[in-house]
């Protein structure tokens, strides 16, 4: 009957309709889809979607100094140039975020990518935006992604899709229900946050990979007693216990089970479409890409790059992916 | 005298306890930790659209009416009252008075006297019966049960008292501020603390009476585009004239920036704009552009309560469609959003059941 949420400055709210029914079942009453965006108003918009960590605030600008998800790839000639270009993001429904989302222990419904690019319909309804310039996505941006183009392909001009597919791969999918069984189990025992912490390091495991880590965390452990403290736990302690100042239990459920349930048929996707695979992405690999790749009806290209990031190379790789991002926006 | 059983043949008899029992079976639920907890007791006053809606979703194993009051009288039974038999002959327009087991005692009296655990007050608002209605939420809040209340004008003149006096916690404002009365109580202390101001979207009428100027028609036309809604009271006034606004402001001013010890702000304080003083040609010029334009009520911690349309830009919280109520609380470098949708007779009845169930809840 109500919902609470908080925006920060420079963000914009989209009512959603009264109920919005979701694909895999229930449906989501009196929601908001919050969004932001910066550039100039006139000019063509580009819609920036990241991963499930990611939000509205892609990159800082006049209206919002702080740090976005993605410096270094949006802003004042940078690839995704804001004097060009005006950037439109939007915060997750069921994220950690100011769009609706579990609060608490209260029951949310499976929101699947399939819902999240039915919303920014309606976002593009309301901002009378009638074809987006590009829609670049990352990770889970580029399911939605796919998902947008396939549902509303009268809405974008062209895709780009980086560290993404039509399906999530089945040891992706074992990483991300272990991840939600020890939250699961945190949140059961009363002990949430360690829960997510431990949940995230995990994920941050799956995120990067062997080469770098081994770059990184070859020194040698330290003995302390009966047991050993390793280099890498510091790492994963920090981005455990960042994450959980961020992001409730039930945000991280919702998201996670969203890209599980994450289905797109690549043939339905009829926009211009162009790819991007890290060649050290554990959750997204190449092969799968490939596998939409081959399967898009108007595909543009595939870009297999090599990366030391492994997944979160989108995170990182700003010259890799700068032709890319000419090639969407030209 | 209240508290009696029936006395006579009637159309609507109080329930014998035999046939309460078959009613309101109180172990159910329950019966794993060992213990019932109580049925708890209802005294409802107003058994109009919405009181008789409320009736009707009320879980009978949770809880017993035993008290309806309407304008006329109140009828009282400590082992339940026949809701079905009430509702059927409020439904056929019967006053209370007019059942034999009535009793001619004005609801605020009767309150006290029904002792009940909760009382639920799905009386209208009217500025003329706002006197009355803090009375009767006085004597529910003195008798020591919880208040679940839908009429405005009451909270904004008692809002401070009930709110935040030592009646805190046992009154339930859902209904009044279009379902989002729980979650300005959940986080009553934070914006208490941390709100300069409010901004709220709360008239619906005006939003559609904007909406169709927007879509060409004029104010004139607009108004009656409501009216054919059936959104339009008889005595439309309040709502044209931006008292409604003002009011649900006093309310949600009065929590937030309020005080026991202090009188509130007087009505007349609130600066008010009339829905036929809008220029049809600007509102439809901001549409042409992209921007809206709804009937904003504003006040702040220092004061300055006004309500006048104003223009909104795309991605506006406040630019709420007619289907539901915004209210917006600035706080440093933020806003807190309450979007509600307790609208229309329904949802206002599920907005009170659900205070009555979350005092349930609670204890």
């Amino acid at each position: 009957m109500s919902s609470s949420v908080t925006l920060t400055a420079g963000a914009g709210i989209c009512h959603l309709p009264l109920a919005l029914p979701l694909r895999r079942g229930g449906e989501l009453r009196s929601a908001v889809l919050a969004f932001e965006r910066q550039g100039p108003p006139d000019a063509p918009v580009v819609l920036v979607l990241g991963g499930i960590s990611a939000g509205a605030h892609v990159s800082a600008h006049l209206q919002v100094r702080g740090p976005g998800w993605w410096e270094g790839f949006v802003g004042d000639g940078l690839p995704i140039d804001t004097r060009r270009w005006q950037v439109l993001g939007v915060d997750w429904l069921g994220g950690a975020g100011a769009s609706t989302a579990p609060r608490g222990s209260a029951p949310f419904p499976l929101v699947d990518t399939c819902d999240q690019a039915r919303a920014i319909v309606c976002l593009l309804d309301q901002l009378r935006i009638e074809r987006l310039h590009a829609v670049i996505g990352c990770s889970y941006g580029g399911m939605v992604g796919l998902q947008l183009a396939a549902a509303a392909p009268g809405r974008l001009r062209r895709l780009l899709c980086i560290a993404a597919a039509h399906r999530s791969h089945a040891l992706a999918n074992a990483w991300r229900a272990l991840q939600r069984s020890i939250v699961e189990l945190g949140v059961q025992h009363g002990c949430a946050d360690p829960a997510l912490a431990l949940a995230r390091g995990l994920a941050m495991t799956t995120y990067r990979s062997a080469l770098e880590l081994g770059e990184r965390f070859s020194s040698a452990p330290a003995f302390t007693g009966s047991g050993v403290r390793l280099p890498v736990q510091d790492w994963l302690e920090a981005r455990g216990a960042e994450f959980v100042q961020r992001t409730a239990p039930a945000a991280f459920l919702c998201l996670s089970a969203s890209i599980d349930a994450h289905a797109v048929e690549p043939a339905a996707v009829r926009v211009p479409t162009s790819v991007c695979s890290f060649d050290t992405d554990q959750l997204v690999p190449p092969a799968l890409v490939r596998e939409l790749a081959a399967a898009l009806p108007a595909l543009i290209g595939h870009r297999q790059l090599r990366s030391r990031y492994g997944h979160d190379a989108f995170l990182k790789e700003r010259s890799l992916l700068r032709p890319a991002l000419q090639e969407v926006l030209a | 005298m209240l508290g009696t059983g029936p006395e006579g043949a009637t159309q609507m008899t109080t329930v014998s306890p035999a046939t309460q029992s078959r009613q309101a079976p109180e172990t159910t639920g329950y019966r794993s930790s060992g213990q019932s907890p109580p049925v708890q007791t209802i005294h409802l006053v107003g058994c109009g659209q919405v009181g008789r809606r409320f009736l009707g979703l009320l879980p009978p194993q949770q809880f017993r009416v035993t008290a309806v009051s309407d304008a006329t009288a109140t009828v009282f039974d400590r082992q339940g009252l026949d809701v079905a038999a009430i509702k059927a002959h409020k439904q056929n327009g019967g006053a209370l008075r007019t059942l034999a087991s009535a009793e001619p005692v004005a609801a605020e009296l009767a309150i006290g006297l029904c002792a009940a655990d909760i009382v639920v007050d799905a009386t209208g608002s009217s500025s003329a019966g706002t006197g009355g209605a803090v009375a009767r939420g006085t004597a529910a809040l003195r008798s020591g049960a919880f208040l679940a209340l839908c009429g405005k004008n009451a909270l904004a003149a008692a809002a401070a008292d009930w709110l935040l006096g030592p009646a805190r916690g046992r009154v339930g404002i859902n209904a009044v501020l279009g379902g989002t009365g729980q979650q300005l109580l959940r986080e009553l202390d934070e914006l208490r603390a941390g709100a300069e101001s409010v901004a709220l979207c709360g008239n619906v009428t005006t939003t559609v009476i904007v909406q169709a100027i927007e879509r060409g028609a004029s104010i004139e036309a607009g108004i009656a585009h409501a009216r054919a809604l059936g959104i339009l009271e008889p005595d439309p006034t309040l709502d044209l004239d931006g008292s409604d606004a003002a009011v649900k402001l006093l309310a949600v001013h009065g929590a937030l920036f309020g005080s026991p010890l202090l009188p509130a702000p007087e009505f007349a304080a609130v600066l008010r704009q009339d829905v036929r003083e809008l220029d049809a040609g600007l509102v439809q010029q901001r549409a042409r552009h992209g921007a809206t334009t709804r009937l904003v009520a504003r006040g702040s911690r220092s004061g300055g309560l006004r309500v006048a349309f104003e223009e909104l830009p795309p991605g506006s919280p406040l630019a709420a469609p007619p289907d539901r109520v915004v209210y917006s609380y600035a706080l440093a470098g933020a806003v807190r959003v309450h979007t509600g949708t307790g609208i229309g007779y329904d949802a206002t009845a599920a907005a009170l059941l659900a205070d009555v169930l979350a005092q349930q809840v609670r204890r």
